[in-house]
């Protein structure tokens, strides 16, 4: 078989479509009469399906590592989820009302007007640990009117009255949707703006990838209203490691989860009111965070 | 983010390696194309496979000009996924009922035709495997179409080098194939040697 660089170059042409057609027809009308010739063609088209091969293992190996970027995928769970979530939000309704005819001290709404980052700290408080000391005294930024039964209360208290919901109503719109509906992120917003928290975080359940910060941000938060704060702090979690701009915002909202969750999380809490507060971090909550240390401390 | 022009992904995929990359992963991570892909294939395991399978194709077939801009590029990617199930569903058929008149009329592969064609890959990946290092990388770019240059430039070598390189990669190659008597068998071809 003449398998000399010039004709394997000029099969190559062939196979690759850049031949001239008159080159072309000349080569296919050899290689009906030639043997060889139609073999070194079948055997370089060979040598090309190899190299496909490669491409296609090679792209084969980036979808693996895109695969990861794609939403979860529904789950006959999440799909039939708001029969569960009905059922559940029917439960704890039923057990909240008859925790609260048994017990006229119920915790009310917090006041957002005395939220830590509104209080001035006392100066000279220790740094750690936090959250270990014993339960005695109602620290003095609880909400009005809130007397928590325990200590889980308390911390749970602190945490709803230092949150404030960030206003979903300019969130980007996304393209995702390219037939002029509300984009899934717009629907999100839109239930999250009319307080369904429930909708918000289920309109999510699939994350749009190119606007995953900020469906993370509305299901973090919806979870976090909520109070499903372990959910809260899973999605919170995730936003302090891909959030971009918004990650310091996070740690601050994963850090409140985490006070909700004492003293469950005390020593995730601890480390990352560490960190916020770090003055080498200049992290922008470093005064809330201090503040909230300063209440913990008050209420030892 | 808006969505991608046919253009861009057409470019994309036609580009530098990182536009390429980019231009396929936002294919790959398409939420309407893949929620439409679903809904063709009912397990979701299986949808995800055939959407890989539709990536890949869909790139070959843009690189090679097959896509015609006849439609958007998503119609185009239903239609090879739509196109994919049917020759899947054809090959099933195929193995249990080999003798139908349409097998025996060349309408369809035989299944022995099936065989081979998945042997012949085997045999190729193997033969792939066994190439040193830099090669797939080299032999991917040149498959690519890209200049000498380009591919100096992406290997951080001298474009010399590089040519250099990629001769002695498909030199590799080829002559792999040509000690497969397994491969060179399934072709029906002789020894290859030059």
């Amino acid at each position: 078989m003449n398998l000399d660089a010039s004709f394997l170059d000029k099969i190559d042409d062939y196979l690759s479509g850049k031949l001239p057609p008159d080159e072309a027809m000349a080569l296919e009308q050899k290689s009906a009469v030639d043997p060889e010739t139609a073999e070194a063609i079948e055997f370089m088209r060979l040598e090309r399906e190899g190299m496909e091969l490669i491409l296609e293992e090679r792209l084969r190996e980036k979808m693996g590592g895109w695969e990861e970027e794609l939403p979860t995928p529904k789950t006959n769970l999440s799909r039939y989820g708001w029969v569960l979530g009905a059922a559940f939000a029917l439960l704890i309704g039923v057990a909240v009302w008859r925790w609260a005819a048994s017990d006229p001290q119920t915790i009310s709404a917090p006041d957002p007007a005395k939220t830590p980052a509104n209080t001035v700290p006392a100066p000279g408080q220790p740094d750690a640990p936090i959250a270990q000391q014993p339960d005695n005294q109602i620290p003095t930024q609880a909400p009005p009117g809130q007397k928590p039964s325990s200590k889980e209360n308390r911390y749970l208290a602190l945490a709803q009255a230092s949150y404030q919901s960030p206003d979903f109503s300019n969130i980007r719109k996304g393209g995702a949707d390219a037939s002029g509906s509300p984009s899934l992120i717009e629907q999100a917003a839109a239930f999250y703006i009319q307080k369904k928290f429930a909708l918000a975080a289920q309109t999510l359940d699939s994350i749009p990838p190119n606007q995953r910060t900020d469906a993370l941000k509305i299901r973090a938060h919806a979870f976090f209203n909520l109070k499903n704060y372990n959910l809260a702090a899973v999605e919170f979690e995730d936003l302090t490691k891909t959030g971009g701009r918004y990650r310091n915002d996070a740690e601050w909202h994963l850090l409140l989860c985490y006070l909700a969750l004492l003293p469950a999380e005390q020593a995730r809490f601890d480390t990352l009111l560490r960190k916020i507060r770090d003055p080498q971090q200049s992290h922008p909550f470093a005064d809330k965070a201090t503040a909230l240390q300063k209440v913990l401390a008050a209420g030892r | 983010m808006e969505p991608w022009t046919d253009a861009e992904i057409i470019t994309g995929i036609q580009g530098t390696p990182a536009e390429r990359d980019m231009a396929l992963r936002r294919v790959f991570l398409d939420v309407k194309l893949r929620s439409t892909v679903r809904g063709l294939v009912r397990d979701e395991q299986r949808s995800k496979d055939v959407f890989q399978e539709a990536v890949i194709k869909f790139d070959r077939a843009i690189r090679t000009g097959a896509f015609e801009s006849r439609s958007n590029w998503r119609t185009y990617f239903v239609g090879i996924v739509k196109w994919h199930l049917v020759d899947e569903a054809r090959k099933k058929g195929n193995q249990t009922q080999e003798l139908k008149p349409e097998v025996l009329d060349g309408a369809t592969e035989h299944p022995e035709i099936v065989l081979i064609e998945g042997e012949r890959r085997k045999l190729l990946k193997t033969a792939i495997a066994r190439l040193p290092g830099e090669c797939p990388e080299l032999l991917e770019m040149y498959m690519l179409d890209y200049s000498m240059k380009e591919i100096a430039e992406q290997a951080v070598i001298s474009e010399a080098n590089a040519k250099q390189q990629a001769k002695r990669c498909r030199d590799r190659l080829r002559e792999f194939i040509s000690n497969s008597p397994e491969l060179l068998h399934v072709l029906n071809l002789k020894t290859a040697k030059s």
